[in-house]
């Protein structure tokens, strides 16, 4: 182990120390925003109220909501309060709505009142409620498909360290073949194959993305088996299962969990790409990516709806990569190079 | 030497063989395929079944790959694209040089840009330079690259028209003079290129930043010092000499992301290579070239590999072919070896 190339990729902590407990900050956040969704969302993510009058508004608009008789609503610029009505105008138009149709009449107008904080997309959807409910798909296709992923190269890792010889030689090689796809080639063509959903992204994310962690589980378990605690155990003729199990796995664990945070980053980015160029997650449901990928023939004349769900994704990928920095200084005193 | 580089090729070929297999058999077991698809948009059912006959799609899977093989072994021949109604080779042929063109551009970027801004923060370890380029560092790797796109697109050409937003040539290109159609080429490649290079060089200068910091701790370095030699030559001479072999490493390595990375940015650039050619032939179930474009980057990243061991080999000579399978410990997107 003492490969000159080996030694100094173990030490490669990202950012300054301080920077790295805010990661703990920010991925906290990010989980109470995901799980918290549909009490600090303004809006519902997927209703269109007006399409025609609410798309493509920019950050900070605010419209009145009147709300019609049969379940119709419009969103206006002005307001006009007539002893008869109102009088409504929204980009150019203006009408005459007669009181008898309004269900949210008020002496000086209309109860109630639209913020689109980050603006609209193309159909006058909030971009911020969409953008918390997509922390919520984002987030959750990155921690299953990482769980889908520790659990295959856990078990595929500690197959080949403790099983038999030409069991090693077949599951490298195999992890070999795999790593030899380019990888996001592979997964373009899985999810093209079958019809995109969200299930689908999760288990093609993780059944591509466990073969790190188990070439990692191998080394650290082969370098566990000569140390005296591992030998002893054998001595005493505890079952190879048990060991594997009780002492094995449990010691191999450290540097597998920073890689696993570190790897929750990285499909963050892979689910956002996917979605992005539309074999991911798949619209209505908003996910970062596919808000991305609306905006995007819009750039010009809306640029928020891109913009702002890219931050988002920014944001929790710089997260997840300080928190597994953090960890790995918590964890592994050895690598610290701060 | 040689019988090292030997049996490792003929593994890389039988890699490249089973990678190929396993695509071929997905594609064909998937429900769904390119005769469905292209009917779905211009002809009728009838003509379904006569375009299975014509390209054999109703024949026995075995036959199917066994003839398909037997093409490419004996003949090199890749078919004939469904959806170009063209040879598979001359369709990725044109594809080809855009790709490359892309690649080595943005390779270039990415050395440039990495590797001296890693010396650097290696050399002013802790102090506020380091800091400011491991966070540039940080968001460069945690940006999503079509995002990345977009943004350099709404700033670069849309905010301030200073580069096209896509495309390969202006419209008027084929009237140009062999100078001016190269510059105009330039001019088009210079945004595809930096973002793509910019965002691989996030992950190089934290590569290049450890791989410094541990041999400016080495004792050669120390007795460099001692000897008397300038700061510039012990730097740039004695250390990075001993960086060099790890980052030709990392180049053979990192061919997959590259590969991975120009398929996005050939999507948001309307570049017309590989990458998007393979995207549109997986959205239209172009099996003849979805297979190609496999065995294309399958063989680019096998080759990569093979580059990178080999070199490594021929360096560093406690490294022998097979033993201990340390195969997994040099991989540079390994945070933490064992």
């Amino acid at each position: 182990m003492a490969e000159p190339l080996t030694a100094s990729v173990t030490g490669s902590a990202t950012a300054p120390r301080r920077l790295r407990t805010g990661g703990v900050v920010l991925v906290a956040l990010a989980a109470l925003v995901a799980l918290a969704a549909p009490w600090i969302a303004p809006y519902s993510p997927t209703d269109q109220l007006d399409p025609a009058a609410g798309r493509y508004r920019p950050p900070g608009t605010v419209l009145a909501l009147v709300e019609l008789t049969g379940e119709r609503y419009l969103l206006v610029d002005h307001l006009e309060r007539t002893p008869t009505g109102l009088i409504a105008s929204h980009r150019q138009e203006t009408e005459e709505i007669p009181a008898s149709e309004i269900l949210n009449l008020t002496p000086d107008g209309v109860a109630d009142r639209r913020i689109f904080l980050l603006g609209t997309d193309g159909y006058g959807r909030d971009v911020v409620s969409r953008m918390i409910y997509g922390a919520r798909i984002s987030l959750l296709v990155a921690m299953l498909s990482v769980g889908l992923a520790l659990t295959v190269g856990l078990a595929v890792g500690s197959a080949a360290a403790t099983g038999p010889r030409w069991l090693d030689s077949v599951l490298m090689r195999g992890v070999d073949a795999l790593l030899a796809f380019p990888w996001l080639f592979l997964v373009l063509t899985l999810t093209a194959l079958f019809r995109p959903s969200t299930t689908l992204v999760i288990l093609v994310l993780g059944g591509t993305s466990w073969m790190g962690i188990s070439r990692l589980v191998r080394a650290e378990i082969l370098g566990l088996q000569t140390r005296q605690f591992i030998l002893a155990a054998r001595g005493l003729g505890l079952h190879p299962l048990r060991i594997l199990w009780r002492h094995l796995l449990p010691n191999a664990l450290t540097p597998v969990l920073v890689q696993a945070t570190l790897a929750v980053g990285n499909l963050i980015l892979a689910e956002s790409a996917l979605s992005f160029l539309g074999l991911g997650v798949q619209p209505p449901t908003a996910s970062w990516g596919n808000m991305v990928a609306d905006g995007r023939d819009v750039l010009l004349t809306a640029w928020w709806v891109s913009t702002f769900p890219g931050l988002a994704i920014v944001a929790a990928v710089v997260a997840f990569n300080l928190l597994g920095d953090r960890l790995r200084d918590l964890l592994d005193p050895r690598t610290q190079k701060g | 030497m040689l019988s090292i580089g030997l049996r490792r090729l003929g593994a890389s070929l039988l890699l490249v063989y089973l990678v190929l297999t396993l695509t071929f058999f997905l594609i064909h077991l998937a429900p769904g395929d390119p005769a469905l698809v292209l009917v779905s948009n211009r002809l009728g059912p009838q003509s379904a079944e006569h375009l299975r006959q014509a390209y054999g799609l109703d024949r026995p899977l075995g036959m199917q790959y066994l003839t398909w093989l037997r093409a490419v072994v004996l003949h090199f021949d890749w078919g004939t694209s469904i959806a170009h109604s063209r040879p598979v080779v001359g369709v990725l042929g044109d594809a080809l040089a855009p790709t490359a063109l892309l690649a080595l551009a943005a390779m270039a970027i990415q050395y440039g840009v990495g590797v001296p801004l890693g010396v650097a923060a290696a050399r002013r370890r802790g102090r506020a330079a380091d800091g400011a380029i491991r966070l540039t560092s940080l968001l460069l790797y945690s940006m999503p690259l079509f995002w990345m796109g977009l943004m350099a697109i709404l700033l670069l050409s849309y905010a301030l028209p200073l580069f096209p937003a896509g495309q390969m040539h202006s419209v008027d290109a084929d009237d140009l003079g062999r100078l001016r159609r190269t510059l105009d080429l330039l001019h088009h490649l210079t945004l595809p290129a930096l973002v793509l290079g910019l965002a691989m060089a996030g992950a190089t200068v934290r590569f290049v930043r450890n791989q410094m910091i541990d041999v400016l701790g080495q004792d050669y370095i120390r007795t460099a010092r001692a000897k008397g030699l300038t700061e510039r030559r012990v730097i740039w001479i004695h250390a990075l000499r001993n960086v060099l072999v790890p980052i030709v490493q990392l180049f053979g390595l990192s061919l997959p992301f590259l590969l991975n990375g120009s398929l996005i940015t050939e999507v948001v650039f309307s570049w017309p290579g590989l990458g998007r050619t393979t995207y549109q032939a997986i959205l239209a179930r172009d099996y003849p070239v979805i297979l190609a474009a496999t065995a294309f980057t399958a063989t680019c990243v096998v080759a990569g590999n093979l580059l990178a061991d080999l070199l490594h080999a021929a360096v560093d000579p406690r490294i022998r072919v097979g033993a201990g399978g340390t195969r997994g410990e040099r991989h540079p997107e390994r945070r933490r070896g064992g």
